[in-house]
C-alpha cells in the first residue's frame, strides 16, 4: 500500500517537473517562465519529501521557491516588463545546444544504467537532528566558509547593483 | 518499485533540459533560470544518493545544503550583473551584448 502511494507520488511529481521544465523551454514570456520555474521547484521539494529529506524540502521552498523566484520576478519587472512576449527566443547556436544536451542525456542514461550502485538497505536516520549534528560538528568549517561566501555575495551584489554617483 | 535509477534518470532529464535552455535561450534572465534548474537537478541526484547509498551518514544532504548556498550566491550576483548590463546597454538579449566579441 505505502509502496503504491510512493510510486504514484513519484510519477505524479516527475511528470509535473518535466512538463513544466519543457514549458519553460518553449514559453515566450519571461514572466510565465518564472512561474513555471516555481512549479518545477515546488515539485522537486515534493520529490525531496519522498527521499526522506524534509528539512531540505523546507529549505527548497524557502530559498529557491520563495527568495530566488521573487528576486527573478523583480529583475524581470525592472528590465523587460511583465507582458512583453519575445518574437525570437532561441539564438543561432540553439541547434548545437540541442545536440550537446541530447547527447549528454543519452550518455548519462547509458552510464547510469551500466553502473551497479552499492545500495545500502536501511531506513534513513532521523534527518533533522542528524543533519544538525553533522553540520555543527564534523562539517563546521565548511559551514562557516559557506556563510562567508554568502556575505561576499551580498556585498558584491550591493556594489554591482548600486547606481553610479553623478 | 522505485529504485535509485528512477531518481537519477529524473535528475539527468532535468539537467539536460536545463543545459539545452541555458545554451540556447536569448534572454539572460531565462539563462539564469535554467542554471537554477540545472543545480536543482544535481541536488536531486545528491539527495537520492543520500537516501540509497549513505542513509546513516547523510552526506548527500549535507552536500546539497552547500550547493544551495552557492546557488543562492550565484543567482544574486548574476542578477546584479544583469541589472548592470541593462543599465548600460538597454537590453537583456545575450546576442546583442557582443562588445567583446571579435
Amino acid at each position: 500500500m505505502a509502496e503504491g502511494v510512493f510510486q504514484v507520488a513519484f510519477y505524479l511529481f516527475s511528470t509535473l517537473i518535466i512538463g513544466s521544465a519543457l514549458m519553460m523551454v518553449i514559453s515566450r514570456s519571461l514572466f510565465y517562465n518564472a512561474l513555471f520555474l516555481l512549479v518545477v521547484l515546488l515539485g522537486t521539494a515534493g520529490i525531496y519529501v519522498l527521499l526522506n529529506a524534509e528539512f531540505l524540502a523546507a529549505m527548497q521552498i524557502f530559498v529557491y521557491a520563495g527568495a530566488l523566484t521573487v528576486l527573478l520576478l523583480f529583475v524581470i519587472m525592472l528590465t523587460t516588463g511583465r507582458f512583453k512576449k519575445e518574437a525570437k527566443i532561441f539564438h543561432s547556436q540553439s541547434v548545437v545546444g540541442f545536440i550537446v544536451a541530447i547527447s549528454l542525456l543519452f550518455l548519462s542514461l547509458f552510464s547510469l544504467n551500466l553502473t551497479s550502485w552499492k545500495i545500502v538497505v536501511g531506513e534513513t536516520s532521523h534527518t533533522l537532528q542528524n543533519l544538525a549534528n553533522f553540520l555543527f560538528t564534523q562539517y563546521a568549517l565548511p559551514f562557516e566558509i559557506a556563510s562567508l561566501v554568502l556575505l561576499v555575495a551580498l556585498i558584491g551584489a550591493i556594489w554591482l547593483a548600486r547606481r553610479e554617483e553623478e | 518499485m522505485i529504485t535509485l535509477n528512477h531518481f537519477l534518470t529524473l535528475g539527468a532529464i532535468l539537467f539536460c533540459i536545463g543545459l539545452f535552455g541555458a545554451l540556447s535561450k536569448r534572454n539572460i534572465i531565462a539563462i539564469m533560470m535554467f542554471l537554477e534548474l540545472m543545480t536543482n537537478a544535481v541536488n536531486l541526484s545528491l539527495i537520492s544518493f543520500s537516501k540509497y547509498i549513505t542513509p546513516i551518514t547523510i552526506r548527500g544532504q549535507i552536500f546539497a545544503i552547500f550547493v544551495m548556498v552557492v546557488t543562492a550566491a550565484e543567482i544574486g550576483l548574476g542578477l546584479a550583473i544583469v541589472l548592470c548590463i541593462y543599465r548600460s546597454r538597454e537590453t537583456t538579449q545575450i546576442d546583442e551584448v557582443n562588445l567583446l566579441k571579435w
